[in-house]
């Protein structure tokens, strides 16, 4: 069995890539200076570079693929959590607490949902300032039955 | 048998096919429970001018890497990681590609720690 997961980013969707990048660093000088200095003693950082460098090119398409084969993914693939993606496939929310308001759950319970998922690379969680956003990374899903 | 699944899909929508001249790729593979794979590539008209690929385990609640193949430097190279995900060892190697990655990957898995970053 596979399990591929897939999202495609391009022209302004690569926005949300961008925001990811200057939350995590701030500017490309500054995660310039930081590769220059740290190297591969900080790998992310070293393809964080490499993604915003692309990203300044006008035609640049992000591609973000995730291939599992193991059914192991689907014991976390609960329905709440699978909504949850949905939800942030279909619309963008500012924060955890605007998604846990929409889903009429609890902010905790939703906030731990999020982190299950985003150890499986499924989400990310960006800070912006007091609040952290929540955006799905896989847009769409294929199961391979071998 | 292959059940495919678009969260975002809205009927009657289709993404417009564009010229693409840059692509970056970023492909996490499953290796084993706590234990994957990041590969990262830009390709310009085609060609491929950057690659890593990141083997890492989950410690602590993140994915630490293990062992690293890439060319950021100009140069391919490999790298090795300790337990704390601390650099520790480097060696020149040839141009990978990921398939070859993967098989080395799949067939060590946690060995690839005891292995010279020479020999990888």
């Amino acid at each position: 069995m596979k399990v591929d997961l897939k999202s495609v980013a391009r022209g302004e969707s690569t926005t949300r890539e961008l925001e990811r990048l200057s939350g995590v660093y701030g500017t490309l000088e500054r995660l310039q200076l930081r590769v220059g200095v740290e190297g591969c003693s900080n790998p992310d950082a070293v393809d964080d570079l490499e993604l915003w460098k692309a990203l300044r090119s006008e035609d640049c398409v992000v591609e973000r693929l995730i291939t599992y084969q193991s059914p192991a993914i689907f014991a976390h693939l609960t329905p709440r959590r699978l909504d949850l993606l949905q939800r942030m496939a279909m619309k963008e929310y500012p924060s955890i607490r605007s998604l846990a308001e929409d889903c009429g759950r609890d902010y905790k319970n939703v906030y731990d949902d999020l982190t299950a998922l985003k150890l499986w690379g499924l989400v990310s969680l960006v800070r912006r300032g007091r609040c952290v956003r929540p955006s799905a990374r896989v847009v769409e899903m294929k199961v391979t039955l071998d | 048998m292959v059940l495919h699944v678009n969260m975002a899909a809205a009927p009657g929508r289709k993404e417009a096919e564009t010229d693409v001249t840059l692509k970056h790729t970023r492909r996490r593979v499953g290796i084993w429970r706590g234990e994957v794979l990041d590969a990262v590539t830009t390709e310009k008209d085609g060609r491929r001018t950057y690659y890593s690929y990141t083997y890492k385990v989950a410690a602590a609640g993140r994915w630490m890497p293990q062992v690293r193949w890439d060319n950021s430097d100009g140069e391919p190279h490999v790298d090795k990681y300790d337990e704390t995900g601390t650099l520790k060892e480097r060696a020149q190697t040839v141009e990978k590609r990921l398939d070859d990655v993967l098989g080395t990957v799949r067939l060590y898995r946690r060995e690839l720690l005891t292995i010279p970053a020479s020999e990888l």
